[in-house]
């Protein structure tokens, strides 16, 4: 099995800085509720991902 | 997490308001709480299960918490109030929980809960400031996840259970728990369900006929993978169940003396018969890696022998390697200096000759070539002529496994049928009933498997089938600008899911790897069996293996002492490993804190291993809080664990019962009622 930093580095670094902008929403939601019991938390937390990408692969 | 105090009120034994404040210095980080029988050291251990997540393993449930003396003494329509409250720090934040309930009895008949039960969790934020939890029971889970609750809060006469755990779930759950691996997976997850499917709906819509044809077939390939998925989980968990069922009977064939010799005899071809499979299958990887890397020498000869006769001719007719090198020439021409060390200035027609030479010479590229070609085609030629005997080999060795497995079928029918037979001519019942259980319990496994493999196949199909639609995608995709910008967003979520989910699994390994290591170092230091070393598996199994012939087999038959050696050594890792995690504070997994609460721990164990434990419970965790009785606690335990003692409690234990042989000043009998005070100190 890869390393984790391999599979990070297998990887464009527009991926790279996404995924870590998509760790930073969900520690921030994690630090408020459990998330999972939760559904609109979901959505919300899933549309701040698409913005995140959204906004780095734009026209 | 440090657990600073817990206060109960009117909680089973626990009469009034109680409280017991914990040991967490550096060096003295274990607090003893001793007790009897009955005195409550359960209910202490439940204090904890129902004050953060309202449960309780008692044998009668949630009905009878309220304690029995506050019940007697209380007036006609007074309203019982009853808590458990934690007091502990988390994170470096001072936290409060406190769980209450209610109880009346109306006209006289038993106290009934008035509604349920109440959490508060109250806190000192950062900036120093009084807070209230709006949402206190998720607060919690969050602090201290509650599906992880029995690992820390445990009874440790029943803790040998872990150690035999047929599902892995569990332990991949606690690993994943613990080293907050989740918030990978939950990235995964929501990427997965909102952003890619988002921008897959978004690429759908602007895209032309052939484009959304190809997304439409993909989902509804998704979606047969996703069926296939949910199959393969429930068939591995019932081939999970099965095998754990057939190991339950194993053992307790083993217990009726007219058959336990030949179920001796079966658990010992069944090692032998899985070893020879395990060594096909090791066999069949070492067959296909070889014919990977030299399988095509078999239909290379005629391209060999014509580039070694080419290469031959070559050097035969002196053509290569070159005489002289083109490097070795420049040198000179720069030296100004001819090989016989004479001096070239002003000599043109020496020099014009050396640019002659030079022309004539091969480059160092062909060179080069000339000499890895040539290497490498006379060992091609060399490994070709051993090709065939390495496959014959390979197939023999094969044959002679496939001949083995086949005896010791054949045998364990056999002996299938004695112990039947046996139980059968002996007219012992159960005999012939978990010989009957076994082999429908064999024949699902055999069936499930089946299942399992044809369902794996199945979904690799399906994999194959969606990457083939992505490809045809590449080819078909109009280039618009938004369906070009939606192809992009939707090729990046399934990188980034692709990356967190490739991520997930090589961190999930990785803590695997290192807790593996961590739990059998603590198994060495308890376990008096030499050779023996526990490891958890790919499949997260923990696994218990010792030295038999010259390989390795699994313990399947641990003794409640050696099962119990091996769970403590897990929770103990497990502790230990998010804690070394939580001090590195990495990026993508973070560990923590945790306490251990364990009642009766030493209580299945012989005299040896009671020491052994004794000395390594101490340093399981930061803070450990253990209950124990007399019998439990004197001796080599309490002279094991008490130099780490930073607090001591005695539950005194008021009886209504009269025990004439009553030796310990922590039992009072001659109460009208059962109940219990704690007491500073150890009063034996």
């Amino acid at each position: 099995m890869s390393k984790p930093s391999e599979i990070l580095e297998s990887t464009t670094e527009t991926v790279r800085d996404l995924i870590a902008g998509i760790l930073e929403v969900e520690r921030e939601y994690e630090n408020k509720k459990n998330i999972h019991l939760d559904k609109s938390l979901e959505r919300q937390i899933g549309e701040r991902i698409c913005k995140l990408i959204e906004k780095e692969i734009s026209e | 997490m440090r657990i600073r105090k817990l206060s109960l009120k009117n909680f089973r034994q626990f009469f009034g308001e109680q409280s017991i404040t914990f040991a967490d210095s550096e060096n003295m980080n274990v607090t003893v709480i001793h007790g009897e029988n009955g005195s409550g050291k359960t209910a202490l251990l439940n204090a904890f299960k129902w004050g953060f997540f309202e449960q309780v393993d008692f044998d009668t449930g949630k009905d009878d918490l309220l304690s029995e003396r506050a019940r007697v003494e209380a007036k006609a329509d007074d309203e019982l109030e009853m808590y458990i409250e934690i007091e502990f720090e988390h994170d470096g934040l001072e936290y409060k929980a406190r769980r209450t309930a209610h109880f009346k009895a109306s006209d006289g008949a038993e106290y009934r809960a008035v509604g349920g039960s109440r959490l508060k969790l109250s806190f000192v934020d950062e900036q120093g400031e009084f807070r209230e939890s709006n949402n206190p029971e998720t607060h919690i889970d969050q602090l201290f996840p509650q599906r992880l609750h029995s690992y820390f809060f445990f009874n440790g006469e029943r803790i040998e259970k872990l150690a035999n755990l047929n599902s892995s779930a569990e332990i991949k759950d606690a690993v994943k728990g613990l080293m907050g691996l989740e918030i990978i997976e939950r990235a995964g997850r929501h990427v997965s369900e909102h952003a890619i499917k988002k921008f897959r709906k978004v690429l759908k819509d602007s895209s032309s006929g052939d484009l959304a044809d190809s997304l439409q077939k993909e989902e509804e390939l998704i979606g047969r993978k996703e069926i296939v998925d949910a199959k393969l989980e429930a068939f591995k968990k019932s081939l999970g169940e099965n095998k754990e069922e057939v190991k339950q009977i194993d053992h307790r064939l083993k217990d009726i003396q007219e058959v336990a010799a030949l179920q001796n005899r079966r658990l010992e071809l069944i090692e032998h018969r899985d070893k020879s499979k395990k060594d096909l299958k090791e066999l069949k990887e070492e067959k296909v890696e070889y014919i990977s890397n030299y399988g095509f020498l078999a239909f290379g000869e005629n391209m060999l022998n014509c580039v070694h006769a080419l290469l031959a001719d070559k050097r035969d007719k002196g053509e290569l390697p070159g005489k002289i090198r083109a490097q070795f020439i420049d040198d000179l021409l720069d030296a100004e200096t001819c090989i016989c060390g004479r001096s070239l200035k002003g000599e043109k027609a020496s020099i014009e000759t050396l640019n002659e030479y030079k022309a004539s010479s091969v480059s160092d590229d062909i060179e080069n070539a000339f000499i890895n070609v040539s290497g490498a085609a006379q060992s091609m030629l060399d490994r070709r002529a051993e090709v065939k005997s390495r496959i014959q080999g390979f197939v023999a060795r094969a044959d002679g496994l496939h001949r083995d497995i086949e005896k010791h079928t054949d045998r364990l029918d056999e002996i299938a049928e004695s112990i039947s037979a046996i139980g059968r001519d002996h007219d012992i019942e159960d005999i012939q009933q978990l010989e009957d259980r076994r082999n429908e319990c064999q024949q699902a496994t055999e069936h499930l498997i089946r299942e399992i493999g044809e369902l794996s196949t199945d979904r690799k199909t399906l994999i194959q089938d969606q990457e083939a639609l992505e490809n045809e995608r590449v080819t078909i995709k109009k280039q618009q600008s938004a369906e070009r910008v939606a192809d992009a967003r939707l090729s990046a979520a399934k990188e980034i899911k692709r990356v967190l989910d490739g991520m997930y699994d090589a961190l999930s390994d990785k803590v695997k790897n290192e807790l593996s290591e961590i739990v059998n170092d603590s198994f060495q230091k308890i376990i008096r069996k030499p050779g023996w070393r526990v490891h958890i598996t790919d499949d997260y199994v923990l696994q218990v293996m010792k030295p038999f012939g010259d390989h390795e087999i699994e313990v399947r038959d641990k003794s409640t002492g050696e099962a119990q050696v091996t769970s403590l050594s897990f929770i103990g890792g497990l502790v230990a490993l998010a804690k070394r995690r939580y001090a590195k504070k990495e990026q993508f997994y973070r560990g923590g804190l945790y306490p251990i609460v364990m009642d009766s721990p030493y209580g299945s164990l012989d005299p040896e291993y009671r020491s052994k434990v004794a000395s390594a419970i101490p340093k399981l965790a930061d803070q450990i809080i253990i209950m124990v009785s007399n019998s439990q606690w004197q001796g080599n335990v309490g002279e094991a664990v008490e130099k780490y003692v930073g607090a001591e409690y005695t539950l005194l234990y008021h009886t209504p019962e009269k025990k004439d042989d009553t030796s310990t000043a922590s039992v009072i009998p001659g109460s009208d009622f059962e109940y219990t005070e704690v007491a500073e100190g150890y009063h034996a």
